[in-house]
């Protein structure tokens, strides 16, 4: 065995194991020889360091201690609610002109349903009463007692001239 | 590694094995919780244990291996409760805490430890903090207790393998602290 031992092997031959080829290769290697030398004497300051009491105030969790994964936890409920506020802020933000643009379609096309329900230009043929009085003259021309029937019907102010000359023109 | 038969239930039987024992679960269970009033708190259930296995056990036993079984389970089941992590943690490694801490490990020291300095120590400590439960309990034993590895791995319900392979991850990092001394 040419090269050098590995940790492990070390380690191993340190707890009084492995091959006899590699205790050879121990025996005859100085730098091994000095690694195991310094193994051995790390585990007996090991032994010695810990075999004392403890240190009073030495916490048991040093790896991921508790008041570190509650920092964690707080981090990532802050990051959600950054990240809905930044959401919400930026849907705000980029909503208003398709709210303008379709509110200014919706505004006209109501235009152009009232324009075209309440115009008046093509239905100017359609006769629609003027006046309620109309009424009362239909009745009493019905009844026979139609005062603007000619020919007294120009002495009598209330009598409509345009009406009075139709009947006039319409009579035989 | 010593066998007490306590078949039968004799107070001085229960004597013998307190007074042989005690400071041995004590220093366990320090190395294993790192504050000596709950290493004090967790033998003293331990011993509570050993009472009452004594009054229903009839065999006889290697109550050494038990003892230390019993140990290592309290002190994890102590390492897992919940209330207890949470009064650990704040307490994590603050500046002061590692003045003091320093001035306590000068206290008596071996000629091995005088070898050491102090800052070393408190790095090996708190290396040692840091290895997953079951790195500790491999290493204390085998190295500090002295047991065989194939008692650690009957004790610890673990193949032989498995413990090796503990051990050496332990020993590894461990190393590290004494070696950014050098």
């Amino acid at each position: 065995m040419s090269r050098c031992l590995g940790d492990r092997t070390l380690w191993r031959l340190s707890e009084e194991e492995g091959s006899r080829e590699e205790r050879a290769h121990v025996t005859s290697c100085l730098v091994c020889a000095a690694r195991l030398r310094r193994l051995e004497q790390d585990l007996r300051h090991l032994r010695s360091a810990l075999a004392g009491p403890p240190p009073p105030q030495l916490a048991l969790v040093p790896a991921r201690p508790v008041h570190l994964r509650w920092a964690t936890a707080a981090a990532t409920l802050a990051a959600i609610v950054v990240l809905a506020w930044f959401g919400g802020w930026w849907q705000r933000a980029s909503s208003p002109p398709q709210m303008d643009t379709r509110q200014e379609s919706i505004w006209l096309l109501i235009d152009g349903v009232s324009t075209d329900l309440f115009s008046t230009v093509e239905i100017g043929f359609t006769v629609t009463p003027d006046r309620l009085s109309d009424l009362d003259d239909l009745q009493a021309a019905l009844a026979g007692e139609w005062r603007c029937e000619a020919p007294t019907a120009f002495a009598n102010v209330d009598c409509d001239e345009d009406d009075t000359w139709a009947l006039l023109l319409a009579e035989p | 590694m010593s066998q007490v038969n306590a078949g039968s239930l004799e107070p001085a039987c229960y004597e013998d094995l307190y007074r042989g024992h005690y400071p041995r679960v004590v220093r366990l269970c320090g190395l294993l919780l790192a504050d000596p009033h709950e290493a004090e708190d967790v033998a003293q259930e331990v011993f509570v244990k050993l009472l009452q296995a004594l009054q229903t056990e009839t065999r006889a036993m290697a109550w050494e291996p038990w003892l230390t079984r019993v140990t290592v389970n309290a002190c994890r089941d102590r390492r897992r409760s919940g209330w207890w992590k949470r009064w650990r943690a704040p307490r994590h490694t603050s500046e002061a805490d590692v003045s003091s801490n320093l001035e306590h490990l000068s206290a008596g020291p071996t000629p091995e430890e005088e070898a050491l300095s102090r800052e070393v120590c408190w790095r090996i400590w708190q290396i040692f903090r840091g290895l997953p439960a079951r790195q500790q309990e491999v290493f204390a034993l085998r190295y500090l207790e002295g047991w065989s590895t194939d008692a650690v791995a009957e004790t610890l319900g673990l193949s032989v393998g498995s413990v090796k392979q503990h051990l050496f991850r332990a020993v590894h990092r461990l190393r590290a602290a004494i070696g950014e001394e050098a």
